[in-house]
This record gives C-alpha cells, structure tokens and sequence, in this order.
C-alpha cells in the first residue's frame, strides 16, 4: 500500500500541474470507493468531463499566458 | 474448467480498465472475483496481491494465482492472455493511432484530462486495498489474519455427481468422505452402550466440511 501510495503521489507531482486536478482526482475516488460506482462508468464520466475541460481552447490560452 | 470462460471475460474486461496501471483495476477486480464470481474471499484477493508486490516482475502478476485456483494450469494461461492481450494490442493501434494524430488539438486534451483521472483510479485501488489491508489506524503495519480468533464451523454438504461439490467451491478445505453414516478412514466413535454417537442418515454422497472462517 505504502509503495503504490508512494507511486501515486509521485505520478501526481509530475502530471497534474494545477490545484483544480485534485478535484477530478477526488471525483474519481469518490465514484469508485464512497458511491461504488464500476470504474469503467467513473473513467468515461469523469474523464470526459475532464478532457473536456482541458479541451484545445483553454490550452491554448494556458500556453500563451505561460509564454507571456 | 468450466470457469474458464467467466475468467476469460473478466479479465479481459478488466484489462481494459487499468488506465494508469494494473492497480487501477483493483476495485472492480474485487467486485468480479469476490462479489459477483465468489472465486475467492477479500482477505485471500489482498494476500495474492501482496505475493505480486513482493515478486519480481509486474505486480499484477498475481491475476496467475487467481486463474490457477479457479481454474488450474488452463485458468492461469487464459487468465495471462486475457489480461495482457487486449491491452497490449490497444496500446499498439493507439500508439500508431497517437503518432498521425500529431497535429489534432484533442491530442494534448485527452493526455492532460486522463492524467488526473489515472492517479485518482490508482488511488481508489489503494484504498480498496486499504481496507482489506489495514485492520486499525494504530498499527500502521499491517497485521495478519492469522491473529484474528479463527472460528471453527462445521457445515454439512450435499454434493450431487453433477456438480461437483470440490471442485466448484473455494471454501473447502478438506472432505471427509462417508460411507453408512461414518466417516471412512476414521475410527467410529461409540458410546458405553454400543452405538455409535452422532450417527449420521446413510448418504453415499455426504461430505463433511470444516470450514475455518474469520467472521
């Protein structure tokens, strides 16, 4: 458990670079441990929701703010 | 043998599911085999995976222990190909898929939106297995099931030539066959009088289970 916690926190330093992650993450956590959804429903729902809030547009403007 | 094919579906189910590695899985891997399959008990799912971590190789692995006792040396090759297969055939089509899908603004979409999702399907595995792991939060360490007070029972089976009994029940431990109501091997218990104690009716099928449960 340590070493998968261990992994898990070091994946999510390296790949989830915005505080507003963390709530898809916990969405996630939720669906699958508190509202014992199946995971597959948890992935689709959640990460489309996620994928469309990272959809081009908003990266787009992320990019050219960084690079401002 | 006959639960071959159940394992084969699940698992090739399951495969698709591990988005962020095989951990992701976890939840419903537990709810397949424990739940709805009864293959196994969740005490005996956190153990197996517990052999997987501590074995070289992926840890995952421990799928093997599953199809093998549920299905034997057949179970775990079509437990190994079911897992693995579909996955790794996924992972070559979108690999090739990824690479002409270069200037698509989706690309970079659905890398960043997964990212947060496939931590947070490693996490829930982790908590699944928390609570079949962790007994109390002032141990930190994780104690064995061996030292909770095991209770005996006896429970008295029926088999029928059809289904096999043995053979289709994780729980048993040991069958004591009989033969006119007294277990074959065993020395007749009797009382002053001559007769025997606990006299069972005569079934040429009847088994006697001892089942060590934790609950």
């Amino acid at each position: 458990m340590g070493l998968i916690l261990a992994t898990a926190v070091q994946l999510g330093k390296r790949s989830l670079p915005h505080g507003y992650d963390l709530i898809f993450v916990g969405a996630t956590v939720i669906g699958v441990n508190r509202l014992h959804f199946s995971v597959l429903t948890v992935l689709i729902a959640v990460g489309l929701i996620s994928i469309l809030w990272y959809h081009p547009g908003r990266l787009k403007k992320e990019g050219a703010a960084k690079n401002e | 043998m006959n639960e071959v094919p159940a394992l084969i579906r699940v698992f090739a189910y399951l495969s698709l599911l591990t988005v962020g590695g095989g951990m992701a899985a976890f939840p419903e891997l537990r709810v397949l085999s424990v739940d709805v399959h009864h293959w196994l008990t969740y005490p005996q799912l956190v153990h197996l995976y517990s052999v997987g971590q501590m074995a070289p190789g992926p840890n995952m692995m421990m799928i093997v222990s599953i199809g093998q006792w549920v299905g034997g040396i057949v179970g775990a090759l079509a437990v190994v190909a079911a897992f693995f297969g579909p996955t790794a055939l996924l992972a070559l089509c979108a690999g090739r898929l990824w690479k002409r899908l270069e200037a698509w603004p989706w690309r970079a979409s659905i890398q960043q939106g997964l990212a947060p999702v496939s931590i947070g399907l490693l996490l829930a595995g982790c908590f699944t297995l928390a609570k079949g792991a962790d007994h109390d939060l002032t141990t930190g360490t994780i104690r064995g099931f061996d030292a909770q007070p095991v209770k005996i029972r006896e429970v008295l089976f029926i088999d029928t030539e059809d289904f096999r009994l043995y053979n289709n029940a994780f729980i048993l431990r040991r069958r004591i066959p009989y033969k006119d109501g007294f277990p074959i091997g065993l020395r007749r218990s009797s009382s002053s009088s001559g007769t025997p104690i606990c006299r069972l009716p005569p079934r040429p099928m009847c088994a006697r289970i001892f089942w060590a449960a934790n609950r």
